[in-house]
């Protein structure tokens, strides 16, 4: 992905790099406001009363744990699922009212890959391209313009088929570029991908980003989430459960630390006995892993290692980890975000 | 970007789906083998049947003399025809039925008849439910139609005219119709219906329109599980747009396979389909309600595997209750009443009224029943598929 790490962005006859902040001038205020979302599922309540507002050129993440309901807060913003109540605006079109208009503004890439995989890149591309508007010579320019941004120009004319798990989430992200929309909602986009796809991802998402374009980013994968995002929604059983800044949301902290451990034995257990710590603000275990917040982390250390032992586990390690996201969310729900590793 | 209004958007979406559609069909090998190749194969083994391609062999059993060496010679003449002689009729029809002939010829008294002046009786011998054996049995008649002609001037001149004998044979080319050989049909086999290459033809297109249907609905059902139909829904174009451009794509699809066969057959086979206006409207009507099928079909079904299983036992099952692989007449009231309740039994009417030089005014039934089945399909089927995507 050569390209994507020069942030000047796309050749051709692309829109010109803004730099952030000077947009608010000459667009609506928000490119993206919902309110009140809502959307069951039978008894489930997937989201419940979620706000979302996305400034132009902001990159927003929603970061929660599977099954949150991000995927179905997305579905709501970009028109393909009707929310049983709340409103979306999309670059000062209501979605439900001008449907077009709102999302002709949205380059939306789906958490699966959306592709047909007997069909190149490049006819992939110019199939959504179409769907798009997009017709003859502007869309020949898009379609290069949008490999280079993905860095697959010199595989373009293969099959997508063929690619690899990595080349193909790099194709669903461009087929969301096309339109040069102003805001780009990714579902979690990196999904499966081997390490070296993934940093090209990110690099080409903020990329789009440093250009002027507006992100919606949802990812249980917290440090992506830190490393993109001007600003972070959290969101857990439908609901959204904090919001701001990294800075902010690291405030509501306090002081704590957060400490990983991998114990031999009940996990659960250990976490219940550590709770008993001064200074633990929370305990979450997870398959072999516990992960605590504690007040001044460092000197708490040898009592918990003491503890481990009294609950009849033993210790294989122990980190003392920066306060992060992750230990947001613990903080907040008493669980940890990712179950999965 | 601009948004359009919603006709101009449907008017460059429609197309972009439909090129998609037909080149990913295109890029299927397995799906363009059943499509292009597999309906010709089949209307080449049951419908022609080798006529025409290998001489058949038939069987000759007549008693020894001038009248017989006559025959035999002119039979083994025809380049299509190679003949064996039996001395017994019985063994040339159990070599009839073991199907080492495809067919025979018994005559009994043919020199003793011919010397009468009486008619020689002449029987064919073969299973009716080979087409082959049709073929092969016009062949025959050709035969011997210009032999008897030929016999009977000869007898004329020589009996009433007094002509020197080899006179009257050179001059018996020229004599029309003829009256001492008498053709009859002996069939052997149980079956009571034979069928020729039209018919077979006939059939094959009101099967495969369906089962290429089928087999495009499959691509709906990747589209959903794949997420390529929600990334389309995410764009400005509406799902009424979309609906209407997946309709389209399956249409085309079954009205080139339906040009496919026709014009296929008509062109390899010499298939006579009959009122042009009569074949494009029962053909078109029935793509239409194949179409339907097709879009409730990728509706329905959640896995594109088992829908690509079940796609063709679907469409032969349903074709051989319509009358799409047997004619509905040789099975029982019951079985013909159920195979009327398929859209496929219209159709082959349609198609046989048409073959007859029917017109338009003559199947208004069939054209009912066909724009009905349509109809409905497609309603139900784009509510369905309407919601499966936005639900
Ligand atoms: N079409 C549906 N029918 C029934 N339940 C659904 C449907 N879509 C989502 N759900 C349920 O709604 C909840 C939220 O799902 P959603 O896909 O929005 O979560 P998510 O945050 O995107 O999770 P993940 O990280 O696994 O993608 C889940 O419990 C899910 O099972
Ligand atoms: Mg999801």
């Amino acid at each position: 992905m050569s390209a994507s790490s020069a942030p000047a962005g796309p050749p051709g006859p692309s829109r010109p790099a803004r730099a952030r902040g000077t947009q608010a001038t000459t667009g609506p205020e928000v490119v993206l406001e919902a309110a009140g979302l809502r959307r069951a599922f039978g008894d489930l309540t997937a989201v419940d009363g979620v706000d979302v507002r996305i400034a132009p050129g902001e990159a927003y993440g929603l970061l929660g744990p599977n099954g949150a309901g991000k995927t179905t807060t997305i579905s709501m913003l970009c028109g393909l699922l009707e929310p049983d109540d709340g409103a979306v605006r999309v670059a000062g079109h209501d979605l439900a009212r001008e449907p077009a208009a709102a999302k002709s503004a949205i380059g939306y890439v789906p958490q699966e890959i959306a592709l047909y995989p007997d069909l190149t890149a490049r006819e992939n591309l110019a199939f959504f391209g179409r769907l798009y508007g997009l017709r003859g010579r502007a869309l020949a320019g898009r379609i290069d313009a949008v490999l280079d941004i993905i860095g697959l120009a010199p595989r373009a004319d293969d099959r997508v088929g063929t690619y690899s798990g990595g080349m193909k989430r790099r194709v669903n992200i461009g087929a969301g570029l096309l339109h040069e929309p102003r805001l780009v909602v990714l579902d979690e986009p990196t999904v499966g991908v081997d390490p070296q796809s993934r940093h090209a991802i990110l690099e080409s998402v903020a990329a789009l980003s440093a250009e002027g374009t507006a992100i919606l980013y949802t990812s249980h994968y917290m440090e992506e989430v830190e490393r993109l995002c001007d600003r972070v929604g959290i969101i857990d059983h439908g609901r959204m459960i904090a919001e701001g800044t990294r800075r902010e949301l690291l405030a509501e902290l306090g002081e704590a630390d957060r400490l990983d451990l991998v114990v031999d034995g009940d996990a659960g257990d250990v976490a219940e006995a550590c709770r008993g710590i001064a200074g633990v603000v929370d305990a979450a275990a997870a398959d072999r892993e516990v992960t605590l917040l504690v007040r001044h982390g460092r000197a708490r250390l040898a009592e918990v290692v003491a503890t481990v032992a009294s609950a009849g586990a033993t210790l294989t390690s122990v980190e003392l980890v920066e306060p992060d996201l992750e230990a947001v969310f613990l903080a907040l729900t008493g669980r940890a975000l990712r179950d999965d590793g | 970007m601009t948004s359009p209004t919603p006709a101009a958007s449907a008017l460059r979406t429609v197309p972009a789906i439909v090129l998609t559609a037909l080149r990913l069909v295109v890029r299927d090998r397995l799906g363009l083998f059943f499509i292009v190749v597999l309906p010709f194969i089949i209307i080449l083994l049951f419908g022609v049947g080798g006529a025409g391609i290998a001489t058949a062999a038939i069987g000759l059993a007549v008693d020894d003399g001038p009248e017989a060496s006559a025959l035999a010679e002119a039979l083994e003449a025809d380049a299509a025809l190679s003949v064996e002689r039996y001395a017994e009729a019985s063994a040339l029809r159990r070599a009839v039925r073991r199907g080492d002939l495809v067919g025979g010829l018994v005559v009994d008294d043919l020199e003793a008849d011919l010397a009468a002046g009486r008619t020689a009786e002449v029987r064919w011998l073969a299973d009716p439910a080979s087409t082959r054996a049709v073929a092969t049995e016009v062949a025959v008649r050709a035969v011997l139609g210009e032999l008897d002609a030929r016999l009977t001037a000869v007898a004329v001149a020589v009996d009433d005219l007094g002509v020197p004998r080899a006179d009257a044979v050179a001059a018996a080319a020229e004599t029309p119709e003829g009256r001492l050989l008498g053709v009859e049909e002996e069939a052997l086999g149980d079956a009571r219906f034979a069928w020729g290459v039209d018919e077979v033809a006939q059939q094959n297109a009101v099967l495969f329109i369906f089962i290429t249907g089928l087999t495009g609905g499959v691509a709906l059902i990747e589209s959903r599980r794949r997420g390529t139909a929600r990334r389309m829904l995410a764009s400005p174009s509406s799902a009424t747009t979309i609906l209407l451009g997946e309709g389209t794509a399956r249409f085309a699809l079954c009205a080139l396979q339906a040009a496919l066969i026709v014009g296929g057959a008509a062109l390899l086979f010499g298939v006579a389909w009959g009122t042009p206006t009569v074949v494009v409207a029962i053909v078109g009507l029935f793509c239409l309600v194949a179409t339907g099928a097709s879009m409730l079909f990728g509706a329905s079904l959640s896995n594109p595997e088992q829908a690509w299983a079940i796609a063709p036992p679907a469409g032969i099952a349903l074709g051989m209750l319509g009358g799409a692989l047997w004619p509905l007449e040789i099975v029982g009231p019951t079985m013909q009443a159920i195979g009327r309740l398929t859209p496929h039994a219209w159709a082959i009417d349609g198609l046989r009224a048409a073959r007859a030089g029917e017109g338009l005014g003559d199947v208004t039934s069939a054209l009912a029943v066909l724009a009905a089945w349509a109809g409905a399909l497609l309603v139900v089927a784009t509510w369905r598929l309407r919601r499966s995507l936005t639900a």
